[in-house]
């Protein structure tokens, strides 16, 4: 039997109680609580943006602005046409007048019975929906434009990429912003830690003056902190983990609430959760790592 | 006979005061047994702490063991203090342990399992005449039981020094006998033994015994009031 293992197994009977300080798993609860909220947040809105932002920026959304709508039907099956031949393209769809009326009746208050009376008043749009198999360039686009222009002269090429990519660099900044935090979060743990420990270490010094005196080695005695820091930090960690999870799970029931939007796309996915779940573990080992260093640097001070 | 101490001009000094000793040159040697005598605030208990490696020296060369344990990496001395039984002045037990459990401190520390422990501890305990206290915390012990237990635990690992601030300072004459004979027996079997003690005559109890005097941080000659003092072992060169 090693002598590792040896004290090990005895340890509990070294120190007079099994703790390193009493608010310390709570501090850790609190800490591994914010760090898989932030997690959480970090790792759905990366997820959302990946998921989305190749299928949104090969989208194309081609709108023909003629005011006759017989002229206008004409023009959109034509366009369709030439777009559908195009070896770029993926898929085609083109709306129907019923589908427009739809998709402005926030905007401007038609509705499918009264949308046609009021078409020569108001002109609508013909739009058509283009997925292309890849993000095509300023050249394709020019080119597309002016094949399209002899068919359609007022037709138009909206890219969905204009207005994504700012979204998708605030997006980029929110994460880097929580990684930011996950590590701040990290950093106030270790701190905790170190003090309790250090607190831990006057408290018991009595004990260790006598155990370094009969030949205890700085790992063994290290490890008597180690444990109780693991037993102190997996049970906070525990705690805040099940406090946030359930967070979660609240917040996404009511973000799946939400109809339209990028914010009703955001969902944690299953791997998120296994990141998550590494959160509370990485935290308890760091906690022992830094409980490990803190005993270590202390000991070094005495001979 | 084997030399397990060897002191060479050794001095102590704490922060920036007076040494509180000053060149110490002596030898001591495997299997005997030494009585160190001295007024109160001579330096025992600061020459008995370089002896069971609480403190380095501030200047001088000391070696135990054969080995030079003042330039000596830190992380090795754990081994070298598993070979030096302490008995403090002050006891030191650990109140929230048992007696059973500070006796069986020591051996835990070197890695002796629990089966293995058992029998000698509980053995030691019934020679101490503590047996029916196995499981009395220190705090319920009387002054002479607790140092029956502090002595017990100094010599459980079968030391090769056992190193002894004022052993019998507690405890009525009869059991102070008892614990010299123990220390002798321990004596016998090859253990090198120092004694700090006021007690002029427990000197006469051990046969053979040398003695070492200190007076203000220096060591004197052996005062021959030993039985059979008859090689002067301990010397200030």
């Amino acid at each position: 039997m090693s002598l590792k293992s040896t004290l090990a197994r005895n340890d509990s009977k070294a120190f007079s109680d099994g703790r390193i300080a009493g608010p310390m798993p709570w501090v850790i609860a609190i800490m591994v609580f914010l760090t898989v909220l932030a997690g959480a947040a970090g790792i759905a809105i990366a997820d959302t943006a990946s998921q989305n932002n190749e299928i949104l920026s090969r989208k194309i959304t081609i709108q023909i602005l003629e005011e006759n709508p017989v002229e206008r039907r004409s023009q959109r099956i034509k366009v369709s046409e030439y777009l559908n031949k195009l070896p770029q393209t993926e898929s085609v769809q083109p709306l129907s007048d019923s589908d427009v009326v739809q998709l402005l009746e926030p905007w401007l208050g038609l509705n499918e019975n009264t949308a046609f009376e009021s078409n020569d008043l108001i002109p609508l749009p013909a739009i058509i929906d283009v997925q292309m198999k890849a993000i095509i360039n300023d050249q394709f686009r020019n080119q597309m434009l002016s094949d399209m222009q002899s068919i359609a002269p007022s037709v138009r090429i909206d890219t969905q990429e204009s207005w994504i990519t700012p979204l998708y660099d605030l997006m980029r900044s929110f994460i880097y912003l929580i990684l930011g935090l996950v590590l701040l979060l990290a950093a106030a743990t270790s701190a905790t830690v170190v003090l309790a420990v250090r607190s831990a270490l006057d408290t018991h010094r009595h004990t260790l003056d006598i155990m370094h005196l009969m030949g205890s080695t700085d790992s063994q005695i290290s490890r008597l902190f180690q444990r109780r820091v693991a037993v102190d930090a997996f049970f906070g960690g525990a705690i805040g983990f099940i406090s946030a999870s359930l967070t979660i799970w609240f917040i996404s029931n009511r973000l799946n609430k939400l109809v339209e939007g990028v914010a009703s796309q955001i969902a944690m996915p299953w791997y998120g959760w296994i990141i998550l779940a590494c959160i509370p573990l990485l935290m308890g080992l760091l906690s022992i790592f830094i409980a490990r260093w803190t005993v270590r640097r202390a000991m070094r001070k005495i001979l | 006979m084997q030399t397990v101490v060897d002191f060479e001009n050794v001095g102590l000094r704490y922060g920036a005061g007076a040494e509180a000793l000053s060149g110490l040159s002596f030898k001591l040697f495997s299997g005997s047994f030494y009585f160190l005598t001295g007024t109160s605030g001579a330096g025992k208990t600061s020459l008995l702490k370089l002896l069971y490696l609480a403190h380095r020296p501030s200047r001088g060369m000391i070696k135990m063991f054969g080995e030079d344990i003042v330039t000596m990496p830190r992380d090795r001395l754990p081994g070298f203090r598993r070979r030096i039984g302490v008995v403090f002045q002050d006891f030191r037990l650990l109140n929230h342990l048992s007696a059973f459990d500070n006796i069986a401190m020591p051996l835990r520390i070197s890695g002796i399992e629990e089966k293995d422990l058992e029998g000698p501890v509980h053995e030691l305990l019934s020679w101490i005449g503590l047996a029916d206290r196995a499981s009395a915390r220190p705090t319920t012990l009387s002054g002479g039981e607790q140092q029956r237990v502090a002595i017990a635990r100094a010599v459980i690992g079968r030391p090769e020094i056992l190193v002894a601030d004022e052993p019998t300072g507690n405890v009525d004459p009869e059991m102070a006998v008892r614990l010299l004979q123990l220390f002798a027996g321990l004596n016998k079997l090859g253990t090198t033994v120092i004694v700090a003690t006021h007690d002029i005559h427990l000197l006469r109890e051990i046969e053979g015994a040398q003695m070492m005097r200190l007076k203000d941080g220096q060591l004197s000659d052996p005062t021959g009031s030993l039985k059979n003092p008859a090689v002067p072992l301990v010397l200030n060169v």
